[in-house]
């Protein structure tokens, strides 16, 4: 048996809004380290799952667990360490960069905000966009200024929510090598929701599919090919969709 | 490398002080970047300000010998912009947030339930004292007015009328929670809503008797009925002053249970993700 320290545990999850189910009964287990995406048309259930996962969904029944302690009971022990990036919940648009980026590294303690900005900014080549307004950049500079504020508390448990929507592909790669090098070298886990095949079937080691609030597939890439007898992710997605 | 498990062991959660700070500078930020927002707040209570300066000018030289009550309707009207400007500015603040659809950065940081009130309720302080100060220097020159001549009775006026609007403004933004943006045009009216009932311009008398019994029950009546009797003799009502204390404490400590539900209620609706334009 082996001994993985698990970065997410959910069990038995479920969230009903009046009477319809969007997540139902799910358990899953994230090891640490991993970067794992979540998979599902639309209506899956990846966004509530997400809203739940952050604290921002209280789940109808079921227990969340996140980096070894209950989401429930001890919420603080776990939002200093964890961060999230999401194209559906906006930073202010009058603030500039460096002031959103200001603002969060107060809100998650981070030690030398101006520091950690000039690097963030280095690292995400936002350097030139740190004054400017967040409402004043175009889609694929708000995801970059998104990410700088996702990795200022270097989480150890990254959510992101289609990192690389709206991004043109030389920078949707860029993005994508960014966040693995932030894997290599933190060791820290990613959880991503993504409809963007090529980028699972590159970035991560673990797939996990959602139709109708529950698993029903789930394996590295090369598993759920061999499963569905495919030659590429998108194949099985569709299989899975339309079955 | 170090194992991001075994960095969870040792905590990294800033102080709440820190993360105060944090929620201060995201409005101190908004502020100091949108001229027309410092503007507005100034603009009103200078505009009321001077219309009910006139009025009182007018009333003054119509009848004469009504000092009293000209000064009884100043004070009234500078007293009214500091709990109105109070419930404003928590409501404001809250809605900011819901416009830049915010809510769900802040919340899934570690900035707690308590210290977003605590955010609310210091900026809340800034914001009414940015607002109303500019107010009591016009009235001070255009109608010989001075806010000062409550002398030490103005502090706890100040202060009574502040909590009055903070635990008020939770009730409103507690609606808004519930409710979402649908509600935003009734939070605009709750505002001014308790205003009639405190009698801040007349004699609590004057109310029909359902009506007196809510002007009893809020704090803020209890203070402007101090004023109006430190004006006509001089003297205070300190025990009128106790009971808005303690009315206030009880009510402050109701709305933050209302707020805390509200909270909930978001959480488990989806409001947090949902709300924004």
């Amino acid at each position: 048996m082996t001994d993985k320290k698990l970065s997410i545990c959910t069990k038995d999850l479920r969230k009903v809004f009046n009477e319809t189910v969007a997540v139902d009964c799910l358990s899953l287990s994230v090891d640490e380290g991993s970067v794992t995406a979540l998979l599902g048309g639309n209506g899956a259930g990846k966004s509530t799952t997400m809203g739940m996962l952050l604290g921002l969904l209280e789940p109808t029944s079921g227990s969340i667990e996140m980096l070894g302690h209950d989401l429930r009971t001890a919420r603080d022990a776990i939002a200093p360490y964890i961060n999230f990036s999401s194209p559906y919940v906006d930073l202010p648009n009058r603030l500039t960069v460096r002031q959103n980026l200001t603002v969060y590294g107060h809100l998650y303690g981070v030690p030398n905000v101006k520091e950690r900005i000039g690097a963030l900014a280095e690292r995400l080549q936002i350097r030139d966009l740190l004054d400017s307004r967040h409402g004043s950049l175009s889609a694929g500079q708000r995801t970059r200024a998104s990410l700088a504020k996702s990795l200022l508390n270097n989480p150890h448990l990254l959510l992101l929510d289609e990192p690389t929507a709206s991004l043109d592909p030389d920078t949707a790669d860029w993005v994508r090598g960014l966040l693995m090098d932030y894997r290599k070298e933190t060791g820290a886990t990613i959880f991503m929701s993504s409809h963007n095949m090529y980028e699972v079937q590159r970035m991560c080691d673990d797939v996990i599919v959602m139709k109708k609030g529950g698993i029903v597939a789930r394996g590295s890439t090369a598993e759920l090919l061999a499963r569905f007898k495919r030659d590429n992710l998108e194949e099985v997605f569709l299989d899975i969709a339309r079955s | 490398m170090t194992s991001p498990a075994a960095k969870t062991e040792t905590t990294r959660l800033p102080s709440p002080l820190r993360r105060i700070l944090g929620l201060g500078l995201r409005h101190v930020y908004l502020y100091m970047g949108s001229w027309p927002r410092l503007a507005e707040m100034m603009y009103w209570p200078i505009l009321n300000m001077t219309l009910f300066g006139f009025v009182s000018l007018s009333i003054v030289r119509r009848f004469g010998h009504v000092d009293v009550l000209a000064d009884s309707f100043l004070g009234g009207v500078l007293l009214v912009e500091i709990i109105t400007r109070s419930v404003m500015a928590m409501l404001v603040m809250y809605l900011e947030e819901v416009w830049s659809r915010n809510l769900g950065h802040l919340f899934a940081s570690p900035l707690r339930l308590r210290d977003y009130v605590g955010g609310l309720v210091g900026l809340s302080a800034t914001r009414c004292l940015i607002s109303v100060t500019p107010a009591f220097v016009v009235v001070y020159y255009l109608f010989d007015f001075s806010i000062l001549k409550f002398g030490w009775s103005l502090p706890p006026y100040v202060i009574l009328l502040c909590i009055n609007g903070w635990w008020y403004g939770l009730l409103v933004v507690s609606l808004l929670l519930r409710f979402g943006l649908a509600a935003e045009w009734l939070g605009w009216m709750s505002t001014w809503l308790l205003i009639p009932f405190m009698a801040p311009y007349y004699p609590v008398d004057i109310l029909p008797q359902a009506f007196r019994i809510v002007s009893w029950a809020i704090p803020g009546t209890y203070v402007f009925e101090s004023m109006k009797a430190q004006l006509a003799t001089g003297q205070a009502r300190y025990d009128y002053l106790g009971v808005a204390l303690v009315l206030n404490l009880i009510y402050f400590a109701g709305a933050a249970f209302v707020f805390t539900r509200a909270f909930k209620g978001a959480k488990n609706s989806g409001g947090l993700l949902q709300m924004g334009e």
